[in-house]
């Protein structure tokens, strides 16, 4: 006690400047607005850096609800998408008067099984016809698309993957009038083959092959893969071009499932078609 | 202290603080820089004092100079800080033991070249802390320093002009 006495007064002079110091300080920031606000913004500065330190740590924790909305969110903006929507003239419809009917609506998922080793292979998803899964419907993932929806249960879905021989969708070249067919080679899981477009298109290396709009499954645009390799098929008359495919099958995890609203209505005027042929 | 010293310290002070309080607080050279002899009091204060004198005649002196010129805590934090550094400024231009007569530290006991070596450095100083503390940030460091150097530059003269008539009004013969 007696060493601290000591201590303090040996500092004494210091102490009292502090608090003379401080009391002026202490004053000045009372009393003048200007700089209030430059310390008030400099301890909101210091506040905001711990914060978003803390918001770092804290937020991983909360990763996997984070995940959850904005796949919904995703969904809920892809069905908002024009391309979503089918182009209706006012004439022809009669109750709505909107431009726009919606077309697609998105149902997000996550695939708990993939397999890609097979000649056929699947993909099992955690969503079933409870939440409003149907057969025939499209999946695909941000990448592109993956397959279509082959069996329903409650709560699971099993897709006919891309890797699959038994797949086929209407895909063209983007920004090149041709449709042809794209599936999968049946040996190699990164490469698929597009068939079908006449010689007179002039495919090009690294050409994006999506999905196009004679496709009752997928929106038109849908990423198939991108021009890895051309050749000439058997006939001589197509292109037999060999695709790097967009998505990695092997490492698949979010995917969404497509419903075409107006499917039912096209499958009717098919009916039809086939009935008078 | 002596007691002539005393009596020349406290009518210096009050001319001092009387120019500063209702002449010099009105007047600013090119609209910009005031000058702020009243600091002289401080410099003024002879060695050895009460360890606290020094501080609280630096802090009061500061709020008399706060209260006219309607800013709190400016002078008074500028002045605390030049009445803590005053004796580590003077040992660098002087030897502590050549003021324990007790005289005013002037012109006359510092010899014209150490006082003026001594009184630039703590306008500096002062006019550092006290531009700093209105601008409150480094980012204008060219217009700080340009406000410093030129409040400093007048101030000082200002301080020259008064010493050299202190000390003719005490040469005068009675």
């Amino acid at each position: 006690m007696r060493n601290l006495w000591l201590f303090l007064q040996k500092i004494r002079h210091v102490l009292l400047f502090i608090f003379l110091e401080s009391l002026s300080l202490f004053m000045l920031y009372q009393n003048s607005l200007y700089q209030r606000t430059v310390i008030f913004n400099f301890f909101l500065s210091i506040e905001g850096k711990v914060l978003r330190l803390r918001e770092s740590i804290v937020g991983y924790f909360y990763l996997k609800q984070e995940n959850e909305q904005l796949k919904k969110e995703n969904a809920f903006l892809r069905s908002l998408l024009k391309t979503s929507y089918l182009i209706s003239y006012q004439a022809t419809f009669q109750k709505n008067d909107t431009l726009y009917r919606q077309r697609y609506q998105f149902v997000p998922a996550t695939v708990i099984r993939s397999t890609t080793q097979y000649k056929d292979n699947y993909i099992t998803i955690d969503k079933g016809f409870k939440q409003g899964i149907e057969k025939g419907q499209g999946v695909f993932s941000p990448s592109g698309i993956v397959g279509v929806v082959e069996e329903v249960t409650a709560n699971y879905a099993l897709v006919r993957s891309f890797l699959n021989t038994r797949f086929f969708v209407s895909a063209q070249i983007k920004g090149k009038p041709s449709v042809g067919t794209a599936s999968w080679n049946g040996k190699n899981y990164a490469y698929g083959i597009l068939q079908d477009i006449p010689l007179h298109i002039k495919p090009a290396i690294g050409d994006s092959v999506v999905t196009s709009p004679y496709s009752d499954v997928f929106p038109a645009g849908l990423l198939v893969g991108t021009i890895e390799k051309i050749d000439i098929d058997e006939s001589n008359s197509f292109y037999l071009l060999e695709l790097k495919l967009a998505v990695d099958f092997g490492n698949l995890t979010t995917v969404y499932v497509v419903t075409n609203l107006l499917k039912e209505e096209m499958e009717q005027l098919q009916k039809f078609e086939n009935v008078n042929q | 202290m002596k007691f002539e010293n005393l009596t020349e310290l406290i009518w210096r002070s009050l001319i001092l603080l009387f120019l500063q309080i209702f002449v010099l607080n009105y007047y600013a050279w090119s609209h910009s820089y005031t000058p702020f002899p009243y600091i002289m009091i401080l410099l003024l204060l002879p060695l050895p004092l009460p360890w606290y004198a020094g501080l609280l005649v630096g802090f009061f002196l500061g709020v008399i100079e706060d209260i006219f010129t309607t800013k709190q805590g400016l002078h008074s934090a500028s002045l605390t800080l030049l009445a803590f550094v005053k004796p580590v400024v003077l040992q660098t231009f002087s030897r502590l033991d050549d003021f324990d007569d007790g005289n005013i530290i002037d012109s006359r006991s510092l010899g014209w070249r150490k006082w003026i070596g001594y009184v630039l450095f703590m306008t500096l100083i002062y006019c550092s802390v006290l531009y700093f503390l209105q601008y409150f940030s480094f980012y204008f460091k060219v217009v700080i320093l340009k406000d410093i150097l030129l409040c400093t530059a007048v101030t000082f003269l200002f301080i020259l002009a008064f010493e050299m008539l202190f000390q003719i009004l005490k040469k005068k013969p009675k």
